[in-house]
């Protein structure tokens, strides 16, 4: 009965969490924050505290969720976290058959979770965000959103275009596709550069169910770690065991995060998830759940044996991560192709405070931020960059600094965001057509956005040229003013110039002025000369 | 600016001299069709400046441009399957005028509904992501009012076209709803082009083909080839607001110029080089319009094209 309530109480939430991952679309004005369980997830929250040592203004719901957990014990497991769900089905459906070597219970691999959990705060102080790696919320929305929703669009649209092409079938195939198309899909198919690397530590964390029941949340979350933490002194909540037990061990067996040791009549409560299976399973009813009664109680609890040792070696171990990770490539040669979403902090800051979740990846309506590869140093694997040539910052769009759980993109409007430069298109004169075939194109000043009292951030002179022919001809030139571009890599994006296109956006390094504010185009000090040095210049028009 | 003024005074008084010869019959806002000359090629609707951009009397002007063509009725016969292609390329709202006016397009799909069209597609192949600009330029929720249907492009639907008589381009991925449909209705906006000096009725098939970017060399060859093979039945331009500078996408309030003109025909070069003369260009002007008329698809000598001019208050 409980067991059932329980799986429809998963399922709800499930189901909120993708709807919510849904309405993370343009123009992510949606009354709910979209980013609503990344807020309540208290382990994004601390690790980002701690590397950024700065508080995050979203912290209402974690810590709405830590009280909840101190009274009532670690039921987000069990009832709401999203990857805990996707477990128990994929489990449900797959891994479950696959279950041969069934592993014992074991107190070691149990705390490995706590462990984890201490390695990864402990790097956070010292500034070294890898949270992404084992935050049990950031994998299972980046999973949704990056992975899993591309991958649905696709198979989704290859079947409806295979059904397409089948006369009087599609008759009846294109409504249905039309639906889909409207509601559920993106306009385009979306894809991921780092989508192996994100689906890796996914599909491992799923294929650990064959080794035992929800393997990662037992032995290696290190939100589970904490939460468990969290729900040994004080709770309210406890699992007692009355004198009908009969030790037949069905609740042990049942029991999905092996809280309960040999004896069942004794329990461990930080790793129970209240899921309260044990109750219904008890062929004798000798379980019950419900408030504790602090004298008359008798506790029924086996607390956590951690080794201090342990601890020791798990924060050492994180604490010698970090200069690994430091080291990796010098600040200063930072990648050209790191162009963050705008909004974003100063590089050092961001890599404090972006937890790979990919909600900006997933608003953004052009497919353009994509996981960073090396392009921002070791420590920057996952963190959103802007690929134009996959596609551009749209002019008028802030998504991307409304999704973001921990500001590492902070909120900018939407006049603010046009001015914001994240990089600076240069034009590769050696290939733009007008330059180097003296033919007219011009795509990359129409499709300029910027919008000024003067006119865009890419003009044109024009200019009368001779070819080897002889012949004559009045061509357009484009030209970039870098007091107006803001990098936004619309033009690299439509340059007819392939593969590599003839006009090329660069990161802005750095990204803030020495007062720390972001900093725009117009503080770019403007050029002296409008353009190029020019033979044969015959006007330079009014640039209607 | 003085200059402007003068404009705009000697349009307003054209408004004022054509209200007084039509008198009652148009206050009513109403032209039968009846009344108009069934052989004209091109109707251009003047709507009342004072009035500013006002959404009913767009719609109006929009309605007596194509009635004094002869009414909707003409081109959509009953149960045709009509596709409307407006301008809906940018991310950008009706007052930046980089988009189709939203109220010329509800007035056109109103119009073929009430012909009885069984369905009214309305769709572009936009540049920025098509369910922004869908929303922002408010032509979707136009189309819903007018209960018209607004759909994606679908890029299956794109097909390799031979283009017979092309002179750059022998093959292109054409939309192939827009040849095949029953009617396809051209309803460009009027305005500013870096590149073409002028983005107009021509120009705005581009929302029809893939690889657009591939179009812009020779880009005024590359168009009236393309002409030759995608047909508008009608052309509708939005010429209420036009944009003067820093088209066809980035223009501030300072480059709008209202216009209040709507103008309707079958001849695409007509059309257009009627449209050029508003921003004080000829046909001949606009490359594009020059080498369509050239190459035989239409007439660019406004003296020999008939042009029925209403006004409409």
């Amino acid at each position: 009965m409980l067991r059932r309530i329980r799986r429809i109480v998963q399922i709800l939430f499930l189901l909120s969490f993708l709807f919510l991952l849904l309405r993370t679309v343009y123009p992510a004005d949606s009354v709910i924050p979209v980013d609503f369980f990344l807020r309540l997830d208290p382990l994004a929250v601390v690790a980002t505290m701690l590397a950024s040592r700065s508080s995050s203004v979203h912290l209402l719901p974690a810590i709405a969720l830590v009280v909840l957990t101190v009274l009532l014990g670690r039921f987000f497991c069990g009832w709401i976290c999203p990857l805990g769900t996707t477990l128990d089905i994929s489990d449900h459906l797959l891994f479950r058959r696959f279950r041969r070597p069934k592993v014992k219970y074991s107190t070691k691999l149990r705390n490995l979770k706590y462990y984890i959990l201490v390695g990864f705060l402990v790097g956070a102080i010292f500034s070294l965000q890898l949270i992404w790696l084992a935050d049990p919320i950031s994998i299972v929305t980046r999973s949704y959103g990056v992975i899993l929703y591309p991958y649905f669009s696709y198979v989704t649209r290859s079947t409806f275009d295979a059904l397409y092409r089948v006369k009087g079938v599609n008759l009846i195939s294109e409504p249905i596709y039309r639906v889909f198309r409207n509601y559920l899909l993106p306009l385009q198919q979306p894809t991921s550069r780092m989508l192996m690397l994100f689906f890796g530590i996914f599909a491992v964390i799923l294929v650990l169910s064959i080794l035992q029941r929800r393997f990662w949340c037992r032995n290696l979350c290190p939100l589970g770690g904490l939460l468990g933490l969290l729900s040994t002194r004080l709770s309210f909540w406890r699992r007692r065991v009355n004198s009908r037990c009969i030790e037949c061990g069905e609740c042990r067996r049942a029991c999905g995060p092996g809280a309960i040791p040999e004896d069942p009549r004794y329990y461990w409560p930080q790793e129970c998830t209240e899921c309260m299976t044990c109750r219904d399973v008890c062929p004798v009813n000798a379980i019950n759940f419900g408030l504790k009664q602090p004298f008359l109680d008798k506790p029924a609890t086996i607390g956590l044996d951690l080794s201090r040792r342990s601890f020791v070696k798990s924060a050492i171990a994180g604490l010698a991560a970090v200069p690994l990770f430091k080291l990796n490539y010098r600040k200063r040669d930072i990648s050209e192709a790191v162009i963050r979403p705008p909004g974003s902090l100063s590089e050092e800051e961001f890599l404090d405070k972006c937890i790979r979740c990919g909600e900006c990846m997933k608003v953004c309506p052009t497919n353009g931020l994509q996981p960073a590869f090396l392009e921002a140093g070791v420590e920057g694997i996952g963190t959103p960059i802007l690929v134009p040539r996959v596609g551009y910052c749209e002019y008028v769009c802030t998504s991307c600094t409304k999704v973001c759980p921990t500001n590492a993109i902070i909120e900018l409007t939407e006049e603010e965001k046009k001015k914001v430069k994240i990089g600076m298109a240069r034009i590769d004169t050696n290939r733009c057509i007008p330059y180097s075939e003296y033919e007219n194109c011009l795509v990359c000043e129409e499709q300029c956005p910027v919008s000024t009292q003067t006119g865009k951030a890419i003009k044109f002179e024009i200019r009368d040229v001779v070819t080897f022919d002889g012949d004559v001809r009045r061509i357009k030139f484009p030209v970039v003013l870098k007091d107006k571009c803001i990098g936004c890599g619309i033009c690299e994006n439509k340059c007819p110039i392939k593969p590599t296109a003839a006009i090329l956006v660069t990161a802005q390094v750095p990204r803030n002025k020495p007062d720390g504010t972001m900093i725009q185009a117009e503080d770019v000090s403007k050029m002296e000369k409008p353009g190029p040095q020019s033979i044969g210049r015959v006007e330079v028009p009014d640039q209607k | 600016m003085s200059d402007r003024i003068t404009r705009r005074d000697f349009i307003k008084g054209m408004a004022a001299t054509g209200v007084g010869i039509y008198g009652l019959q148009l206050a009513g806002g109403v032209l039968t069709s009846a009344q108009a000359d069934s052989n004209v090629q091109l109707a251009v609707a003047q709507g009342d400046l004072a009035s500013g951009p006002d959404p009913e009397l767009i719609k109006r002007v929009t309605r007596q441009a194509v009635d004094a063509l002869g009414g909707m009725s003409k081109f959509v016969s009953k149960k045709s399957v009509v596709l409307v292609k407006p301008n809906i390329g940018w991310n950008r709202t009706m007052e930046q005028a980089a988009n189709t006016n939203p109220y010329v397009v509800e007035a056109v799909v109103e119009m073929c509904r009430e012909a009885e069209a069984k369905k009214v597609k309305v769709l572009d192949h936009t540049i920025n992501p098509a369910r922004i600009t869908y929303e922002r330029s408010g032509i979707k929720a136009a189309v819903k009012r007018a209960k018209g249907a607004m759909e994606f492009t679908d890029e299956r639907k794109f097909k390799q076209k031979d283009i017979p008589d092309g002179e750059l381009l022998k093959s292109w991925p054409v939309y192939e709803e827009a040849l095949d449909v029953d009617v396809l209705i051209n309803v460009p906006i009027a305005k500013h082009h870096s590149l073409t000096k002028l983005t107009l009725g021509i120009k705005n098939i581009m929302g029809l083909i893939q690889n657009r970017e591939d179009v812009h060399t020779r880009i005024d060859q590359k168009l009236a080839d393309l002409s030759t093979v995608i047909k508008p039945h009608l052309i509708i331009m939005d010429a209420y607001r036009i944009l003067t500078a820093h088209g066809p996408n980035a223009g501030t309030p300072k480059d709008i110029k209202l216009a209040g003109q709507v103008i309707a025909g079958t001849d695409p070069v007509a059309v257009d080089s009627y449209a050029a003369t508003l921003f004080e260009l000829k046909g001949e002007d606009v490359g594009y319009i020059k080498i369509s008329h050239d190459m035989g698809l239409g007439e660019i000598d406004l003296d020999k094209v008939r042009i029925q001019n209403v006004s409409v208050a």
